[in-house]
């Protein structure tokens, strides 16, 4: 993997390393970035600006941030996987360039990592005080359970904000990172320490969708079957799952 | 006609909700269609069978079964849309009572199924003497043309509960437990109906209750589930069993079943969904369900509840094996979504057009 420290650079290897992809995010990523500094006092900011037609990577440079730029959009959780090969600290924090959360906010998932968790989730579960169920949340909790984890309810890596360490940026790779609930699966069976770390309630400001079917919801849909099918790979039909002792020998067609 | 005591009567609870919905479902007109099923049970003994002088009726026929098909052929030229709730019992009656009256005989069922084809019931039963039982009787109430009685690691006498009841079942015995849902598989391999309803040896259904899964297949559904999605609880109290039934559902592009699945029972199937599917898939129902829909059956949810959380089997395999049956039911789920990827591609059909996946690969335009 080529995301290890990097001799050749001047400044120190850093504690934390924010991870913040921005498209046209003016307006939000001066406020993104500033919180996200003052969590840490050795931190490094990167910001994986992509497709963006407005000054976001000249404030975020301004910012005193590293900046990444694309000039095509990456697509969802893609810029992710791309800072964090650029990422040198032992915790890296993945933020979103639309999403202002206060320090405050932040600080619970980078000690959670420093307290030996490997990776540090939000605690949103979504709209749950429902019978009518959403999609998204319906297959983060579906993953969960099928990894053994129901305790983590619907808490996923689809989720910002998220913490990881060093170590499980090693297991889970940086690739696996722009699938998220693959990136989970991983971590999960690897037996990582995955961990709830704080209350972020971003389905606040998480902007309305209203077009049905939303592009957005079957994207994540498709991630959490592709998390099952590397399930799949890494053991049988049944993810290793018992018969119970069906005798299905007893009937055949 | 059951003549009821009247302290009987007054005992007698009352249902918790009122039956509203039967008439802004079908027209009012239709509101006094069992006032008629009396007369139709009379005339439709003529229609075969012309009185002959001295009164007594031929010797050789199946009275059962050939009550029930003038019955459905009456019935259906009211073209329902579901069976009427509180009407059909009555009506039943009736047309029974006229078409006895007529012939000069006499029949053990005293309710009809809402069609002239052949229905199967198969039941799976281990150690399950009591219920059986009081499932054979509530049975015996419906002129079905074959009940299957499949007994499986059973120590108790369920073996001869089955075989003695005058239902006449066909009883199937195993020695060895065959293990979940493989008792479905056997039975519905025995059956030679047009439609088969599945039951469970461990719990009474009430026979009229199973009458709207039975008439969802004669309107020409294939399988017909038990709608307890609407008994779940909200979201953030279900189980996972609920929800990846759910999920599972969503991947076949079938978001309007909710949570109904063919691991739960009563459920039905007919002779097509049968030859299509073969009946080895129905050891593991959520492979059953997955093939259906993606075979294009017409999988549809039955318009009545069959409450089998509440009284339930459950709740029995929750407290004790609790955890195991939950990981088989997950794994059965797992299994079909296998099956299903291996057809449509890992993501089935919901693409990722968005992601530049060979951008993680390759280097940035520039890096400040």
């Amino acid at each position: 993997m080529t995301n290890e420290f990097n001799p050749r650079d001047p400044v120190a290897k850093p504690k934390l390393s924010v991870v913040i992809p921005a498209r046209n995010e003016s307006t939000t990523i001066a406020y993104v970035i500033e919180e996200a500094r003052s969590v840490h006092p050795e931190s490094e900011v990167i910001v994986v600006v992509n497709g963006a037609t407005d000054r976001t990577a000249e404030i975020a440079a301004q910012m005193g941030a590293k900046v990444i730029r694309y000039s095509a959009a990456l697509g969802h959780d893609v810029g992710r996987s791309l800072g964090a090969k650029e990422a040198r600290g032992d915790i890296i924090l993945f933020l979103d360039g639309d999403i202002v959360i206060s320090t405050d906010l932040l600080t619970p998932f980078v000690q959670a990592v420093e307290n030996g968790a490997d990776v540090a989730l939000n605690k949103y579960q979504g709209r749950v005080n429902t019978k009518n169920v959403h999609n998204v949340v319906l297959s983060k909790r579906v993953l969960n359970a099928l990894l053994s984890s129901s305790e983590l309810g619907a808490s996923s890596m689809t989720t910002i904000p998220h913490a990881i360490s060093r170590k499980a940026l090693r297991v889970i790779g940086c690739d696996n990172l722009a699938i998220p609930p693959k990136a989970q699966a991983i971590a999960l069976t690897s037996g990582l320490h995955v961990a709830q770390a704080c209350f972020v309630d971003v389905g606040k400001v998480n902007p309305k969708r209203r077009k049905s079917p939303d592009p957005l919801s079957q994207l994540i849909v498709g991630d959490h079957l592709e998390a099952i099918h590397w399930l799949f790979s890494q053991s049988d039909s049944r993810a290793n799952r018992s018969d119970l002792g069906r005798q299905r020998e007893r009937v055949r067609d | 006609m059951k003549i009821i005591p009247k302290k009987a009567a007054v005992k007698k609870k009352r249902p918790l909700r009122k039956p509203v919905a039967e008439k802004s479902v079908n027209s009012l007109k239709k509101t006094a269609w069992d006032k008629g099923a009396y007369a139709a049970g009379c005339r439709s003994v003529g229609w075969f069978w012309p009185k002959s002088i001295d009164g007594e009726p031929p010797e050789n026929i199946q009275w059962e079964r050939t009550i029930n098909v003038r019955w459905a052929k009456w019935f259906g030229k009211h073209a329902f849309r579901r069976v009427p709730r509180l009407s059909y019992p009555l009506a039943c009656g009736r047309f029974i009572r006229g078409f006895c009256e007529t012939a000069n005989i006499d029949i053990s069922s005293d309710l009809l199924l809402p069609t002239t084809k052949s229905v199967c019931c198969v039941l799976t039963v281990k150690n399950e003497a009591a219920t059986l039982q009081a499932q054979l009787n509530e049975l015996r109430r419906l002129p079905f043309e074959e009940i299957i009685v499949v007994v499986n690691g059973s120590t108790d006498n369920s073996y001869e509960v089955a075989r003695n009841h005058p239902v006449q079942a066909t009883v199937v015995h195993f020695d060895s437990a065959l293990g979940y849902d493989v008792g479905r598989a056997v039975g519905a391999r025995m059956s030679h109906s047009d439609m088969i309803l599945f039951l469970d040896g461990d719990m009474t259904i009430r026979v009229d209750l199973l009458l709207p899964f039975i008439y969802e297949i004669e309107k020409g559904a294939d399988v017909v589930l038990n709608p307890i999605s609407s008994l779940l609880p909200t979201f953030e109290r279900r189980d996972s069993v609920s929800n990846i039934k759910q999920f599972l559902n969503i991947c076949l592009g079938r978001r309007d079943l909710h949570a109904d699945s063919l691991t739960a029972v009563p459920h039905a199937l007919s002779r097509r969904a049968i030859e299509k599917l073969g009946t080895s898939v129905l050891a593991v129902p959520p492979v059953a369900q997955e093939r259906a829909v993606r075979l294009g059956l017409s999988v549809v949810r039955s318009p009545v509840t069959v409450d089998v959380i509440t009284r339930n089997r459950l709740r029995k395999q929750n407290v004790g094996l609790g955890n195991r049956v939950e990981h088989l039911i997950l794994g059965d789920h797992l299994e079909a979504l296998h099956e299903l990827m291996g057809n449509f591609g890992p993501r089935l059909h919901f693409p990722d057009s968005m992601r530049q996946r060979h951008l993680i690969e390759e280097g940035a335009d520039e890096s400040v």
